[in-house]
């Protein structure tokens, strides 16, 4: 093998060689002084520059940058928003039906609206409230069916009607149970 | 770093970024912890002002958190924050209108031979005091062309392999290399001239 080539050096000194180059380079190397002597200064070289100290950084700095980020957004919320002004409509229908038959059903009627009501105040902070939000939804959803199932069968004039307010109810809450199992993106602020 | 140890930093890496979308500021805060004097380091190096260096370091942690949803698992999460820490950077120099060196990255460079430069008697180590030394190679790296010099921090300041630069800098891995040789020997030149 001829003398070895600067590159050649430095490959060997940052073990980018393959075994069999490897093994051929330090063959050479045990019987060549001008290359022994190249090695030694390269890697005196490159010994130096690794031992170059840190960059120094305030020790508060982690806790300065952690202040300056924007909080959690989702970029849901305006069709949280909407889907939660919809159901309030929806729930608010289906009470004042409640109310026009004048039906003992009135107070679970009114029990849907609380707990939609409370759904839509919450959630702008759904993140740190998911669990009681779907907590509160699935209960409320579970008096919607029931209530709903009767309003079809005894207090609604019109069959059509209460089907498609059935079928409305279960998009939307589809559509919001989508929308809170979207994965969060991130928003800066500034 | 051996291969099983980068893949366990990588892996931990993907398990703190899915912790941060899961909206876990703890999650980032380590991330932060993790990267912030490796990218310190680069920014110390490739840009005159300490205060600029900052600035920018924490730019890119700014920018990576509200990037995050898009960060990729496949790729590396140190490649994808030095990614955003170079775009940064260019975008600097583009601002300050500083005459750029673009690298050209068809294969033709691949194939050129790399420069050969004549050995000099004495080790540049062995020429001064440490510190002297330190002060010397730090000035030393700053007149670096600036692509050069990029390159050169990465895998000799921040201890990137070439293809994880080449990933960073979307270079075919030859270019890497070469650029980073000259880099070495205009560095190494510089610093015997003095």
């Amino acid at each position: 093998m001829s003398c070895l080539k600067i590159s050649e050096i430095y490959a060997y000194l940052e073990h980018e060689l393959s075994p069999e180059i490897q093994t051929k380079v330090e063959e050479h190397l045990a019987a060549c002084p001008k290359c022994q002597r190249l090695l030694a200064e390269r890697q005196a070289y490159l010994e130096s520059i690794a031992g170059l100290p840190d960059f120094e950084l305030p020790s508060d700095f982690t806790e300065q940058l952690m202040a300056l980020l924007p909080e959690y957004k989702s970029p849901a919320r305006g069709w949280l928003y909407l889907a939660g002004g919809l159901y309030l409509i929806y729930s608010l229908l289906i009470v004042t039906l409640a109310i026009r038959t004048k039906n003992p059903l009135f107070p679970a009627c009114l029990e849907i609206f609380k707990h939609l009501f409370n759904l839509a105040a919450d959630l702008s902070h759904f993140i740190f409230k998911l669990i009681q939000q779907v907590h509160g939804l699935i209960k409320a959803l579970a008096i919607f069916l029931e209530v709903s199932g009767k309003l079809f069968s005894e207090l609604l004039p019109s069959p059509g009607l209460v089907l498609f307010s059935f079928l409305l109810g279960l998009c939307l809450t589809m559509a919001l149970f989508g929308v809170l199992i979207k994965p969060i993106k991130i928003k800066n602020r500034s | 770093m051996n291969k099983q140890n980068l893949k366990m930093v990588e892996n931990e890496d993907k398990a703190l970024v899915q912790l941060c979308l899961k909206g876990e500021k703890k999650a980032f805060e380590k991330l932060v912890r993790k990267y912030q004097q490796p990218l310190a380091n680069y920014f110390g190096r490739m840009v005159q002002e300490r205060e600029l260096s900052l600035d920018f370091t924490q730019e890119v942690f700014l920018k990576a958190y509200t990037a995050l949803h898009t960060y990729n698992p496949k790729y590396q999460f140190s490649t994808w924050l030095f990614r955003i820490a170079s775009n940064l950077l260019i975008d600097y120099w583009r601002k300050k209108k500083l005459p750029l060196t673009y690298i050209d990255a068809n294969g033709e460079e691949e194939e050129q031979e790399p420069i050969q430069i004549p050995d000099r008697e004495l080790p540049v180590s062995e020429q001064y005091e440490k510190k002297k030394m330190t002060e010397i190679i730090e000035q030393a790296i700053k007149q670096l062309p600036e692509t050069l010099r990029e390159l050169f921090v990465l895998r000799h300041i921040n201890d990137f392999s070439y293809e994880e630069i080449a990933s960073i800098k979307h270079l075919p891995v030859g270019t890497v290399k070469n650029r980073v040789f000259q880099a070495k020997e205009l560095l190494r030149l510089q610093l015997e001239g003095k």
